[in-house]
């Protein structure tokens, strides 16, 4: 049987906003009996993106996270709905009925997703199912899909076989707690969001004069195990990404031609910019 | 090329007919300090420096504050108090050097008039430069018109009036010495919005 999947990039987001723009144009004023009720004009949308900004001036990271109903298979606000108010399809787009979960607001609070949405006026609780009411009407993706410039966003139908190996091979992850719920919204390049990185820019002098010193082999050990090796750019900069927050001791080890080395050690809380390491000629 | 050369000219044949002394826009460019620049007296009263690029989220006025739901969007206006404010950027270090708070409110200000905005912190603006869009659709004065602070978050009110060069038709409003501070006064409700006061902003 094969079920629907959304895939996110956060390399390939610019925060255009469009996705939610499109699922807000798509339900406010608009209601699809049996499958949704209308969506408030204001607040929070069903669909969102946060932009999530790392380290500081002038070493900054933006990236932006997308953030809806994650159509667990094993979904909390099912175990807590009465009445048979939210729904798993066989396709895999988890349902909550606008009639039948009238006044359940707690499951609101059951989503450790934060993607289930209290309306005030229609007392329902809300989430983005997957434009399942164009789906069923022959659309190929649902409208954040069709909505995304830059192909950030892709829903794929496939056997959960199939979207086992595409997450493998694409290295995809899922947002906490995703795993224990089994999410069919997928994250590619998630490290933006979830870990921190470490940079510096290196400085020398070139006929009397500072310098930026490009291709100085650094390495970031952990102790005595290298975790990240490069080289720094034309402008002397270098970065480690990828890396556990408040993950502790670090140690910067650089050997530039030319020049001294020299080791800088950090204690790691969060994203962090060495400043300028200047090094002494040999 | 439609030059008298037929080649691109650094040494400008019609500015040289047009205009030969003009300081501003001489025939061989070069380098000269705008008006709004750091190395003027201006900047000790006025010691920020303020981009308006256009605006992202909305084309030129047009979608914005028509209480549709591009309001909500966070990185184009704030919902604070009941009433979407338009965003400028300022940068941590600045923001706690004048006392002011993420998303609270501020007073961004020349000689020229004040627009208070709602306040977002980001390493994105480097120190010494905030960041608004131009172009948003309300001028809204707390009081008398051009005399009182704009609460529709109208940054063109302080952006400089002076084209690039007298002799010429280039706006010259792409910087701007502004000064930032924490913003306490009320104000009052928002007609042109349907949204709920209490409602806090999501993130």
């Amino acid at each position: 049987m094969k079920k629907w999947n959304l895939v996110f990039d956060l390399e390939l987001c610019t925060g255009c906003q469009s996705c939610a723009m499109a699922v807000k144009d798509e339900y406010v004023g608009n209601e699809f009996p049996g499958y949704a009720a209308t969506m408030p004009l204001h607040g929070a949308g069903w669909v969102q993106i946060h932009a999530h900004e790392r380290g500081r001036f002038p070493a900054v990271d933006l990236a932006y996270i997308f953030q809806c109903c994650q159509h667990c298979d094993d979904a909390p606000c099912m175990k807590v709905a009465r009445n048979g108010a939210v729904k798993k399809r066989s396709d895999g787009i988890v349902m909550i009925d606008p009639a039948l979960a009238k006044g359940q607001k707690e499951l609101v609070d059951a989503c450790p997703f934060h993607a289930v949405h209290w309306n005030e006026e229609l007392s329902l609780p809300q989430a983005w199912n997957f434009d399942a009411h164009l789906l069923d009407a022959g659309w190929s993706a649902p409208r954040p899909v069709q909505s995304c410039p830059t192909g950030a966003l892709r829903a794929l139908k496939v056997e959960d076989d199939e979207m086992r190996r595409i997450a493998s091979e694409e290295r995809l992850q899922r947002l906490e707690p995703g795993e224990k719920h089994r999410t069919r919204v997928h994250y590619k390049n998630l490290y933006r969001f979830t870990s921190v990185f470490v940079a510096g820019t290196l400085v020398g002098r070139d006929q009397g004069l500072e310098a930026c010193v490009r291709g100085a082999e650094v390495r970031l050990m952990r102790g005595s195990t290298a975790v990240g090796s490069g080289a720094s750019d034309a402008y002397g900069d270098f970065r480690f990404d990828g890396l556990p927050p408040e993950s502790g001791a670090y140690r910067v080890e650089i050997a530039a031609k030319g020049y001294r080395g020299k080791n800088v050690e950090l204690e790691l809380t969060n994203s962090h910019w060495l400043g300028e390491i200047r090094l002494d000629a040999a | 090329m439609q030059t008298p050369s037929g080649k691109f000219e650094f040494d400008c044949e019609t500015l040289k007919r047009f205009a030969p002394d003009d300081e501003e826009r001489p025939p061989i460019l070069k380098y000269r300090r705008t008006n709004e620049s750091l190395g003027t007296e201006r900047a000790e009263r006025l010691p920020l420096q303020m981009i308006t690029p256009h605006p992202r989220y909305s084309f030129h006025t047009q979608n914005d504050a028509k209480d549709g739901f591009i309001n909500d969007i966070e990185d184009h206006r704030l919902l604070i108090d009941g009433r979407y404010y338009w965003v400028l950027r300022i940068n941590p270090e600045d923001a706690q050097a004048r006392g002011i708070r993420e998303a609270s409110l501020v007073r961004v200000f020349t000689e020229r008039g004040s627009v208070i905005c709602a306040v977002r912190l980001t390493h994105c603006a480097r120190p010494g430069v905030v960041h608004g869009y131009a172009s948003c659709a309300v001028y809204e004065p707390l009081g008398e018109p051009g005399k009182s602070p704009d609460l529709g978050g109208a940054l063109n009110v302080l952006t400089p009036p002076e084209p690039q060069f007298v002799r010429g038709n280039a706006m010259g409003n792409s910087n701007c010495l502004v000064e930032v501070e924490a913003w306490t006064g009320t104000a009052p409700a928002d007609a042109r919005t349907t949204a709920a006061p209490a409602q806090p902003v999501a993130h």
